[in-house]
């Protein structure tokens, strides 16, 4: 039996509590008493997974289905895989204990690039064909999902299908259409017809892709007229009727976010040209605060945490703040949990609010200028000013916090070195700041810490077309900074450039790139999102031997060049993004969804910022 | 001061937990069940929790026990049967008494364990049981230290193997005073005997008091 086999190992490896699922919450069911057995896979480890906040949601809302049970699968840590590997064990779900190969589905979320490679290890550690065109009866359907799925053309053909958008009605209805299918007893081929029907599903295999000598799309082709020539992503229009979970699974082990997640909003006004989500998330919609309390009440009664977030990309543009905080910090106070509050813009407001939640602690703050000009702001339309960052971290100071963090990219486009250095002039001026200060007002033990990461170009925002600065040009910039940062006040942190040429390479990659995957799986590579096991030269012989050059994925392209992705609509539309591109050029800035309507295209979905 | 002692198991589906994720998953169980908890003053208030004896990661239990203080008397019944509605699978509350009066958890000073195992080869548990001495490296905390482990062991039996090649029931120390870790003793006879050991079951059976008294 496959559990005795794996609780043999159990004993061998790192964190065993990984793999033995059992926590409060976590849905056990019959197996004769279901239709549809789906594996929800995140490929991490445990502990990162977990706080996927998608997750909780879809694990309870497929659960919620009378004819589904929906289990957990993570990346077993590489200790786990050795041994699972050594004892023939393979990939099984948390929740049963049974191998995923004999699963209807199994649904991978795509929240970042640097896990395919574990995707591709996940799959072929379950036994199932990598390769969706290898797949038979009997085979499991493999979904994908998430943020990076808009333009996954990179990990495409390991997918049968994605969902594309929010998945609280579409997983619904891909459950119903397979129940049809089932009962049916039609062949493979038929389901993967009848999926597609369902608006948000994509189907790799429904397109040819063809390239031009030069490497670049020539052509993106439905295999038939029944297929449509772009799939629209989903949203879901009312956040305060869609489904949300009451209880979540409370894990024994301390995960990263250990916490209840409230989600407040979904999408944000602000419009950063640099900034994916805020691209792919729109139009912004947002949940009443009577719906956030009631929802926070429950979860709290039924998970016993003390601890509760609100969660949003940009939690200050929530207009009922106000209320919403005041009302739950009544019932956290009451019943002793603690609240905080992610990505606020600081004001009086937001600090007054922060004095109420933190009443011992003063913790450090966070800031993200991500750019140091004002020029270099304008071009990635980060609508603020030195002036802000000035009144803010004066601001920080008075009120008795020390620490500050700043947050900055580099090898952004049309950026210098001028403005790379304007990163150090910044931090200083952050260090004069405190000093300005008078010292009785202040809190002792001053620390700065200005990290600074590579910018990588993304799908569906205003920089899809630009070029990414290579490994040289960024260590450059690296070392130039670090020469200005003369400070020792100022404590310099920056991520390593090649991981993120990596990740620019995936994520506006092609279909071609799938070999390339197949050929680094081959290699052993896997959790490239662990530094100590990423390795670039691996990297390079796995695209050596595909005969395909990173830098190809990571050049600059022309406006009527046709993407690996132009098969995928998510709303806003690509000339709204060649003119936010061309603005960017220029500096000029875009005001946000809130001042003015831009016409970005997301008013389609009848709903959120646009009706307002 | 309303203070109550609790009996629980701990199963193969909760032994890979560490002490402090069980201390967390307490606390949970007892915030779910929404029982009166008194918290304790200061800036980081926590409730009044005392853990009889921590388990070590690897090992069932089915006679742990905790004493938890609240703020207004509960009945036990209630308790009993609310705390087991918010625990998960792998605990299970066997028992709730009011604490007041009864001996102190620091006064607990051993406990019966059985281990089952499979063995590469026949190994002669009773000859082991008869030495006088065995000198084993125990880990202190001044390091490690030379110590015979049979000063550990109040009796130690062979008993009826179901599923397994052999099981042992052992009385040791356990507690403040002195303690040592049940797989300490099977790793000891494992070496003695030059035989290597897998699937490994070690449970906590009971613990006492000083007096021999069972702790609940």
């Amino acid at each position: 039996m496959l559990k005795k086999q794996i609780e043999n190992i159990l004993p061998f490896v790192e964190k065993p509590a990984r793999y033995t699922g059992g926590e409060f919450n976590s849905v056990v069911k019959d197996k004769n008493r279901v239709d549809i057995r789906f594996a929800f896979c995140f490929a991490d480890v445990y502990e990162i997974g977990m706080s996927h906040l998608g997750m909780k949601i879809l694990y309870h809302l497929l659960n919620e289905r009378e004819d589904t049970w929906c289990e957990r699968v993570f990346a077993p840590w590489v200790d786990m895989e050795d041994k699972m590997r050594e004892a023939g064990i393979p990939l099984f779900a948390l929740e049963s204990m049974e191998a995923v190969k004999d699963f209807d589905f199994l649904g991978f979320t795509l929240q970042y690039e640097m896990c395919y490679s574990n995707i591709v290890n996940m799959l072929d550690l379950a036994g199932v064909p990598l390769l969706a065109a290898d797949r038979g009866e009997g085979d499991p359907f493999v979904v994908m999902g998430g943020p990076c799925a808009y333009s996954a053309e990179s990990i495409a053909p390991f997918a049968d299908f994605f969902q594309l958008g929010e998945g609280e009605e579409m997983m619904n209805e891909c459950m119903d259409c397979y129940r049809e299918w089932k009962e049916k007893k039609l062949p493979r081929a038929e389901f993967l017809k009848m999926v597609s029907k369902i608006p948000g599903v994509y189907v790799p295999s429904f397109y040819n892709v063809d390239y031009n000598e030069d490497g670049s799309v020539k052509s993106i082709t439905p295999i038939n007229d029944e297929v449509p020539k772009t799939v629209k992503k989903r949203v879901i229009e009312d956040l305060d009727k869609v489904y949300y979970p009451d209880r979540i699974v409370v894990p024994f082990i301390e995960i990263v976010h250990d916490r209840i997640m409230l989600e407040v909003f979904r999408g944000c006004i602000r419009g950063c040209r640099f900034c994916q989500a805020g691209m792919i998330y729109r139009p912004v919609r947002e949940k009443n605060a009577s719906t956030l309390l009631d929802c926070a009440q429950k979860l709290i009664d039924n998970t016993g945490y003390n601890e509760i977030s609100l969660s949003s990309l940009s939690t200050s543009d929530y207009r009922q703040l106000p209320e919403l905080s005041e009302k739950l910090l009544e019932i956290t106070e009451d019943k002793k949990v603690s609240l905080s509050l992610p990505s606020l813009r600081l004001d009086s407001f937001s600090m007054d609010l922060m004095n109420k939640v933190n009443k011992v602690r003063k913790s450090s703050l966070t800031f993200a200028p991500e750019a140091g000009t004002q020029r270099m702001r304008d071009v990635i339309n980060k609508g603020i000013t030195e002036d802000d960052l000035m009144n803010s971290s004066r601001m920080a100071f008075e009120g008795g916090y020390s620490s500050i963090k700043l947050y900055f990219m580099m090898g952004l486009p049309y950026e210098t070195v001028e403005d790379v250095c304007g990163i150090a002039d910044l931090s200083k001026k952050v260090v004069r700041q405190y000093f300005s200060v008078p010292k009785e007002k202040r809190s002792p033990g001053l620390r700065v810490t200005t990290s600074v990461s590579s910018f990588v170009p993304k799908a569906f925002t205003p920089f899809q077309w630009a070029r990414q600065n290579t490994m040289e040009e960024l260590r450059e910039k690296q070392q130039a900074l670090k020469e200005c940062m003369d400070d020792k006040r100022v404590k310099y942190n920056y991520h390593e450039a090649p991981i993120s040429v990596l990740e620019g390479v995936f994520a506006r990659g092609d279909r071609r790139l799938a070999d390339v995957l197949i050929c680094a799986h081959k290699k052993g590579i896997r959790f490239d999102g662990w530094s100590q096991f990423f390795s670039m030269e691996k990297w390079n012989e796995a695209f050596a031997e595909c005969g395909l050059d990173p830098a190809f994925y990571t050049r600059e392209r022309s406006f009527d060049e046709i993407l690996p992705w132009d098969m995928i609509d998510v709303g806003v539309r690509k000339d709204f993004l060649i003119s936010e591109a061309k603005k960017a050029e220029q500096g000029i800035v875009t005001p946000n969804c809130r001042e003015k309507c831009s016409a970005c295209g997301a008013n389609c979905y009848k709903g959120g910022v646009c009706y307002e | 001061m309303s203070k109550y002692r609790i009996k629980y198991s701990q199963d193969d589906k909760v032994k890979y937990i560490s002490h402090l994720d069980f201390l967390r998953t307490v606390n949970r169980v007892f915030a779910r069940s929404k029982l009166p908890l008194k918290f304790s003053n200061g800036f980081n208030p926590h409730t009044i929790m005392t853990i009889g004896l921590p388990l070590s990661v690897g090992i069932t239990s089915v006679c742990d026990v905790l004493d938890i203080e609240l703020t207004e008397p509960m009945d036990t019944a209630y308790m009993k049967e609310i705390l087991n509605s918010n625990s998960p699978e792998g605990i299970r509350i066997l028992g709730v008494k009011n604490a007041e009066g009864l001996p102190p958890l620091f006064g607990i000073d051993s406990a019966i364990y059985t281990a089952r195992f499979d063995s590469d080869k026949e190994i002669d548990i009773d000859r082991f049981i008869a030495e006088e001495s065995i000198t084993i490296e125990k880990k202190s905390k001044r390091g490690m230290k030379e110590v015979n482990i049979k000063d550990f062991i109040r009796s130690m039996k062979v008993i009826p193997a179901d599923d397994t090649m052999y099981a042992v029931e052992m009385h040791l120390n356990a507690g403040n005073f002195s303690n040592i870790k049940p797989e300490l003793v099977i790793a000891t006879l494992a070496q003695y005997s030059g035989a290597s050991f897998c699937n490994i079951a070690v449970n906590r059976e009971k613990i006492f008091f000083e007096d021999g008294q069972e702790v609940f």
